[in-house]
């Protein structure tokens, strides 16, 4: 197969290995954010409904605490891959962020309010996925140093005062609503909801996009593709 | 030991001792199965004397008149008075007259207990005799005889509410003596006393709320001793009269073990103990208590955990102490400055002196907490600002992509 006409001709998007560190990060987040909230929310009775499901406090303890190592042992390999494979370190140079996201976006509002009709060209990365892949490693390592304070509790209190823990743990609460915002209202929205991709990109769990709407949705890294002559190689 | 009072009355209304009479001159009449009285209006009642009864009885050796007075001749009078008991136990008689059984008695109150009813008559035993009516191990059947009989109590409003006298069987008291057959445990006498039983309210009365710590501490010595040390005695000794004491907090008849998760001192129910003197706007705010220490422990680590039943949480009592509770203002208080490391280090064996630091019940307020006031306020805005700007993205996106399609007319369609 070589022609990127013919049906089913897609390009590879992500890697098996990628596709694995987003499933088990989205498992071990949403079990770390369900057993949060049961805890934040223990005043409601959807509070009280998670922890009686989760085998009362020591139950969602325990499962919160083996979510988070989930979640720390995909981000020390996320940070193993991004340093030491080609592939890893190749994708990550593309998420940095740069004054040309800043350009996009405004670029888009414009076009969205009618004062222009010119499409940004998106590389491989476009504006709102750098945003949320920053914002969510920014709020990720806050809720993993916090939660970790939290965790060893008697060894940070020989180094804390108690006003320090006290402010990590409203801030490991409050930040875990910034998590929720970031997925459930950005993320689900960039890849659920936004008209050019609904019902769903499909990218996250084939591993694969079309010629087509890679050429709609990142029109920079098609070009670019297609000069390197790799459009048409169906992997 | 006992019949007493009866004696007072009786002898009064028949007058004098009996003549001596030898026992077998009773028993010829007594000793007939088939000896009855009849009185005018009443149903007839057996006159006999069991004499087998009587020899296993610990009066076995007490002659009959010695008890039955006023029998000048013989035949006796159609009717004796009761018994009399004051002739050798005159110092119970004389505490029972001034007991609330002995003053309802002298108002001719028939349902009122006199010797008898609690000791038995010719079946008397000591009290520590096993087949006794008040021994220990069944005395506390005897007074409910009485007070738990809604019949009674409802005759004598004045009387306590009979659920009320019946939880004593469930509580640690009442199963010490009836599952683990403690005698030493203290049935109803053992905290009301006996023959000189007082009403709670009378400050005679050992269950008078000035006089429960030492009632209590007649058993639990050691507790009583931590007890008077603390703020709570040195409040009720000044008169203050919410001031708990052991019962305030453990409750009377329904003591329960801390371990009793239904106990008003199992770890779980501490928090509500204590609450409601120190959640109670009206003593708080008539003594000046610190306000606000609830909330702010139901809303910790601790208080959570607490609240949904691990036992291992910090509870009020954990870092406060209990029985010798004393303010933070105290230097002997657990939770005086100097000694938060010590009592934090109980359970956290690595908190120091600068975890310390900074206050242990904190409020939303910027006083009590600077720190997580401006953490909190933070997110407050980022989250509200996070917020607008997504719904704000998309709404743009929404429009635009509507904007677009209307332009490019149906023939188009499709995405944007």
């Amino acid at each position: 197969m070589t022609s990127s006409r013919s049906a089913g001709a897609s390009i590879q998007r992500f890697t098996l290995n990628e596709r694995v560190q987003h499933a088990l990060l989205m498992a071990s987040t949403l079990i770390l954010l369900i057993t949060g909230f049961s805890l934040l929310f223990h005043d409601l009775a959807i509070g009280r409904w998670l922890l009686w499901l989760e085998g009362g406090v020591e139950g969602r303890g325990l499962i919160h605490r083996w979510a988070a190592v989930a979640l720390m042992t995909v981000s020390v390999y996320h940070v193993a891959y991004i340093l030491f494979t080609e592939r890893g370190h190749g994708q990550f140079m593309q998420m940095r962020p740069g004054v040309q996201d800043v350009r996009d976006f405004f670029q888009v509002v414009r076009m969205n309010l009618g004062q222009s009709v010119k499409r940004p060209a998106f590389e491989r990365f476009d504006y709102r996925q750098k945003f949320q892949y920053w914002a969510f490693a920014i709020a990720a390592t806050t809720m993993l140093l916090s939660g970790l304070a939290l965790w060893f509790a008697t060894e940070a209190m020989a180094v804390m005062p108690k006003w320090m823990f006290d402010l990590l743990a409203i801030l490991h609460g409050r930040e875990s609503i910034v998590i929720f915002l970031l997925l459930f209202v950005w993320h689900l929205y960039d890849v659920h909801l936004r008209p050019e991709v609904f019902p769903m990109d499909w990218s996250w769990i084939t591993g694969r996009i079309s010629p087509a709407d890679l050429k709609a949705r990142h029109r920079a890294e098609y070009e670019r593709l297609r000069r390197a002559g790799s459009t048409d190689a169906v992997e | 030991m006992v019949f007493a009072l009866w004696a007072c009355a009786a002898s009064a209304a028949t007058g004098g001792p009996s003549i001596r009479l030898a026992d077998r001159e009773c028993l010829r009449c007594h000793g007939d199965p088939a000896l009855t009285r009849a009185q005018p209006g009443e149903r007839a009642r057996t006159m006999y004397v069991d004499r087998a009864l009587l020899a296993r009885s610990r009066h076995a050796q007490v002659v009959c008149t010695g008890c039955h007075t006023g029998i000048v001749t013989l035949p006796h009078e159609a009717k004796l008075g009761r018994a009399t008991c004051v002739t050798c136990h005159g110092r119970e008689a004389k505490a029972y007259a001034d007991s609330i059984h002995g003053r309802e008695l002298a108002k001719k109150d028939a349902d009122v207990p006199t010797c008898q009813r609690c000791h038995g008559s010719h079946d008397i035993a000591a009290v520590k005799d096993e087949a006794s009516r008040v021994q220990p191990l069944h005395q506390a059947k005897i007074c409910m005889e009485c007070h738990a009989d809604s019949r009674i109590t409802t005759r004598h409003p004045e009387m306590p509410n009979v659920l009320v006298i019946r939880a004593y069987g469930d509580s640690v008291h009442g199963q010490a003596m009836t599952k683990k057959g403690l005698s030493v445990a203290p049935t109803c006498t053992g905290c009301h006393g006996t023959h000189d039983l007082k009403p709670a309210d009378d400050p005679g009365s050992p269950v008078y709320r000035a006089n429960v710590a030492e009632t209590c501490g007649r058993c639990h010595p050691g507790i009583l001793a931590e007890y008077r040390e603390s703020i709570h005695a040195e409040a009720l000794a000044k008169g203050v009269k919410e001031a708990p004491t052991c019962t305030g907090c453990h409750g009377e008849h329904t003591i329960a073990a801390p371990s009793d998760p239904a106990s008003r001192v199992a770890p779980r129910n501490i928090p509500t103990t204590c609450g409601s003197c120190h959640a109670a706007e009206r003593i708080v705010r008539a003594y000046g208590l610190a306000t606000k220490r609830g909330e702010t422990y139901a809303d910790s680590f601790h208080g959570i955990a607490s609240k949904f039943g691990n036992p291992e949480a910090a509870n009020c009592a954990s870092c406060h102490g209990f029985h010798d509770v004393r303010p933070s203002s105290d230097p002997r208080s657990r939770v005086a400055k100097a000694n938060l490391p010590a009592t934090c280090g109980r359970c956290h064996p690595g908190a120091g002196v600068r975890f310390a630091e900074g206050r242990v019940h904190i409020e939303k307020t910027r006083e009590s907490a600077p720190g997580v006031f401006y953490v909190r306020t933070f997110y407050t805005w980022f989250i509200g600002t996070l917020i607008v700007c997504f719904l704000g993205y998309m709404a743009i996106e929404v429009y635009g992509y509507r904007r677009r399609r209307r332009q490019a007319g149906p023939e188009r369609g499709g995405r944007g």
